[in-house]
């Protein structure tokens, strides 16, 4: 599977900027970030799998990215939150990860952050 | 005539301020004996690290260890921070706090979760209506040649709500209340204008079903507080004033009076 989502015919390149570093403070969390060249494919999601997602979530779009890197939720741990990746001009926050790590491929659903 | 700068708090400001006291009634941070070295950014503790964790705020009494200096390590015996001393230290009270114990909702990009047997809380700070909102008290507070200094003052209502998770949440909460009542936390919210009112309902407890397992949680809210709001505006004073005397007859006088002049 990992073959197919980096396909050259059907990939293409993008950014996940991961937060890294965090920390709770006065006045709430903060954390630094790095950026993680990627590499795979992307597809619109669909108003169905859009409904699966918080009501406030549902308003922009949404969209499938599949890669051979691990891609992150908002972790229970105190340093870092969801991943969000740079495609096509616009953030989108990672919501739902599938873990396919056993073929070597990641499938995230994240929603574009308007405003950001 | 200088403007001077409103008083009154932001809901970041409000909710940064009950974290730092609810911090304080649960005594989330901890005092430990610590040796520093000026120029290094090693933390001796000879009593041990258990329970400290990277991110950890780390402060002293004298000053040695530089404000905002955090845990970026932790060994059994020290901890490596962030900052270097500034001077020697030996066998001083260091102060580790844990801020992620209390938490602040709403942050604009989420904030990371916590395990259900992590004892932590959360809160707001909301503005509400209430009667003594309506009630505003303008003065003219100073004056000099040019303007006129105009302070109005007012009482906001907050309710604060306070959200705990934890095995330990409900006795937490019952901490939490009865903290509120004490004198020292009453002068820490009144030097930022704050007040307590002092009914508040018990906590209650309300476990969240999530994530295939029972979240014990605890919420005591909505906790109202008094806000004293103090707003200043400065206004251009009059420079003259035109007095027209009319009688049946038609205009009597008409003069101007000009800043200074005497009648």
């Amino acid at each position: 599977m990992d073959e197919i989502v980096t396909d050259s015919q059907l990939a293409e390149s993008w950014t996940i900027v991961r937060s890294v570093g965090g920390s709770f403070g006065p006045g709430g969390f903060s954390s630094g970030t790095k950026s993680i060249p990627a590499f795979g494919t992307t597809t619109k999601a669909s108003d169905k799998e859009m409904s699966m997602l918080p009501e406030g979530d549902q308003v922009g779009e949404g969209r499938f990215f599949y890669t051979n890197i691990a891609l992150l939720t908002t972790q229970a741990s105190t340093t870092s939150i969801a991943d969000i990746i740079q495609w096509n001009g616009d953030n989108y926050r990672v919501m739902k990860v599938q873990q396919t790590n056993n073929r070597a491929f990641w499938r995230a659903l994240a929603v574009r952050m308007a405003g950001s | 005539m200088p403007l001077p700068t409103d008083i009154a708090l932001t809901p970041i400001k409000m909710q940064t301020l009950f974290q730092s006291v609810a911090m304080a009634i649960l005594k989330v941070p901890i005092e430990y004996a610590g040796d520093v070295v000026s120029g290094s950014n090693l933390l001796a503790v000879p009593g041990g690290t258990s329970g400290m964790s990277v991110g950890n705020y780390v402060s002293d009494q004298q000053g040695a260890i530089q404000p905002k200096t955090q845990v970026t390590a932790v060994a059994p015996n020290q901890l490596t921070l962030n900052n270097n001393a500034t001077a020697n230290v030996t066998n001083e009270f260091i102060t580790v706090s844990d801020f992620s114990q209390v938490r602040i909702d709403w942050q604009t990009t989420g904030q990371p979760m916590m395990q259900v047997t992590d004892d932590v809380c959360f809160l707001r700070a909301l503005e509400i209506d209430n009667p003594y909102d309506r009630n505003r008290d303008v003065v003219v507070s100073d004056y000099d040649d040019d303007n006129v200094q105009f302070t109005t003052t007012y009482t906001r209502v907050w309710e604060i709500y306070f959200t705990l998770y934890g095995p330990n949440s409900f006795d937490r909460a019952r901490i939490l209340r009865s903290g509120m009542f004490i004198q020292d936390y009453h002068d820490t919210l009144a030097q930022s204008s704050v007040y307590f009112v002092t009914d508040p309902a018990p906590p209650r407890r309300v476990p969240d079903q999530r994530d295939g397992q029972w979240w014990e949680r605890t919420d005591w809210g909505p906790v109202l507080f008094n806000e004293a709001v103090t707003e200043y505006r400065i206004v251009p004073a009059v420079d003259s004033v035109e007095i027209l005397i009319e009688t049946k007859r038609g205009l009597a006088a008409d003069f101007t009076i000009t800043k200074g002049q005497q009648i």
